[in-house]
């Protein structure tokens, strides 16, 4: 288990600027109290769990915000000036407990059943990794993420905007997989990706069994993926091997991912049938609602996020188009009444990545209202406001994303 | 009089009580045995003993009795909709105990 020391920061840290976030790190209040103090509802009364689960012990606690042993953020200032998130800041997410650390005991030894094509075959990971290899940066993100601004009580972890990061994946590339089996069956129109959880006795497999289909054209960028950043994929991101469907939300990228069949039409169970659904308040969700599966485009700043200096302050924050690349980044300090061109940092990783974005501000002291606005290559835009929805999926609203931040 | 408006007074409180304790009581029936799948298979409650590790630990979750209702009768995520296996008086009940249980108010 980690210590609860402060985040470390580069010589350029933006979090300098914002002294009451680092006050609330060092002093004994709980990460929650954070929360609370940017303004949206907290999920929990009762302080979050001070220590990490352990299959997650790893992470940097003080980057998270642990709303259960299956459900931890990254703090919105945890995400610096870099491309790609470090490991250990990322979100997690497990729809069911995650499997013991044995099944990456022997990681060449785990099995992927592949159905639905030509050769139907039992592959190891080992003789996965003999078809061919690519790597991919590509933005996890889960559907909920900005739940927490639906001013409904969307049910579901109440994520703000620490449900996403950046990362590099490495593995071979399904389409490749698919060649080497023959090619799909005919028929095919989905990906079908099965996890690999021990399924908890009580209840339904339909219910709780993690499998979610995907469309064909999925096929084109999907990674069986077996590392992250340059390290064997850790179990609490779904090693030893998960299913990356580049520019789709989280759910949709398998973990401990054990079969994947090519199918005529999407699978029947729980979470693909009614879950991640997207339906008015009120609604049930059904087959015939729109799925969570391509992201939409989206920016919030990470800092400053409550308070700055007066003169020359740094805006920061992160862009990502979904599945297309981004045309512009645009930050407003007053509410989005006038708006500015922020500058992208770093380099382009491609139209699956997230561009880091800043803008330098002059500002006098007094409260500011600073927004920012993202456009893909396609032209799509940010709205103003939020769609309602019944589970608070999809948030790109820039308004609620913004922050209040007092200059002094 | 003085004396009777305080057992008039300690008499409602009485009443006031009771209702709510059975209510919580019959919350604790739904949490553990009326609800199908029982809430106790996936949720960790000390005080229903329960210890399941599927969904949130509701001890640290505290959820208000909203967020409760709206759970059962909607699903989160694999967690099913109990909207059509339980009634509205159960759900309120389950939803009156866990929070009342946990702190987690109305």
């Amino acid at each position: 288990m980690k210590a609860r020391t402060a985040i470390q920061r580069g010589p350029n840290d933006p979090g300098l600027t914002n002294p009451g976030r680092r006050q609330i790190l060092m002093g004994s209040a709980s990460a929650m109290a954070a929360v609370t103090l940017l303004g949206f509802a907290p999920l929990a009364k009762a302080e979050e769990p001070k220590t990490l689960p352990d299959y997650a012990a790893w992470k940097e606690r003080n980057a998270l915000i642990v709303h259960s042993t299956n459900t931890m953020e990254t703090q919105r200032d945890a995400i610096g000036q870099g491309v790609i998130t470090p490991s250990d800041r990322l979100f997690v997410r497990n729809n069911l407990p995650a499997p013991p650390e044995s099944i990456v005991a022997d990681r060449d030894a785990w099995q992927l059943r592949v159905e639905g094509v030509k050769n139907p075959k039992t592959m190891t990971l080992g003789e996965l990794k003999q078809i061919s290899i690519a790597t991919v940066a590509s933005v996890l993100q889960c559907s909920g993420n900005g739940r927490a601004f639906f001013p409904h009580g969307a049910g579901g972890t109440q994520w703000s905007v620490g449900a996403a990061g950046c990362v590099m994946w490495t593995g071979v590339p399904l389409k490749d997989v698919v060649a080497e089996l023959g090619g799909l069956a005919d028929g095919a129109k989905y990906v079908t990706s099965t996890g690999g959880e021990e399924l908890p006795a009580g209840l339904e497999p339909m219910q709780v069994t993690v499998e979610r289909s995907v469309p064909t054209h999925a096929l084109e960028h999907a990674l069986l993926a077996w590392e992250m950043n340059d390290e064997p994929l850790p179990l609490a991101h779904g090693g030893p091997l998960r299913m990356v469907v580049p520019g789709f939300y989280g759910v949709n990228n398998i973990k401990y991912v054990k079969q994947v069949t090519f199918t005529e039409n999407q699978t029947d169970v729980k979470i693909q049938a009614s879950s991640y659904r997207i339906r008015d308040v009120g609604e049930k969700g059904a087959p015939d609602q729109p799925s969570m599966w391509e992201m939409n485009v989206k920016s919030w700043v990470t800092s400053p996020l409550e308070s700055a200096r007066e003169g020359r302050t740094m805006i920061y924050g992160v862009a990502l188009g979904g599945t297309v690349a981004l045309d512009k980044v645009e930050v407003s300090v007053n509410g989005g009444r006038n708006w500015k061109p922020a500058r992208f940092l770093g380099p382009d990783l491609g139209p699956f990545a997230w561009r880091p974005f800043v803008l330098a501000a002059d500002l006098t002291p007094g409260d500011y209202r600073i927004v920012s606005r993202a456009t893909d290559v396609d032209g799509n835009t940010q709205p103003e406001g939020r769609m309602d929805n019944e589970r608070g999926y999809g948030h790109n609203g820039w308004s609620d994303h913004g922050v209040t931040v007092e200059v002094g | 009089m003085i004396i009777r408006g305080v057992m008039g007074l300690a008499v409602s409180l009485w009443g006031a009580y009771a209702l709510a304790d059975d209510l919580a009581s019959q919350g604790k029936i739904v949490f553990m045995e009326d609800a199908q799948p029982a809430c106790s298979i996936c949720h960790t409650l000390s005080d229903a003993g329960a210890t399941g590790e599927i969904g949130p630990n509701l001890d640290e979750l505290a959820p208000s009795q909203e967020q409760v209702r709206n759970a059962v009768k909607g699903g989160v995520g694999l967690m099913p909709a109990f909207g059509d296996t339980l009634t509205e008086e159960q759900i309120n009940a389950v939803a009156h105990y866990v929070a009342s249980i946990t702190g987690g108010g109305s």
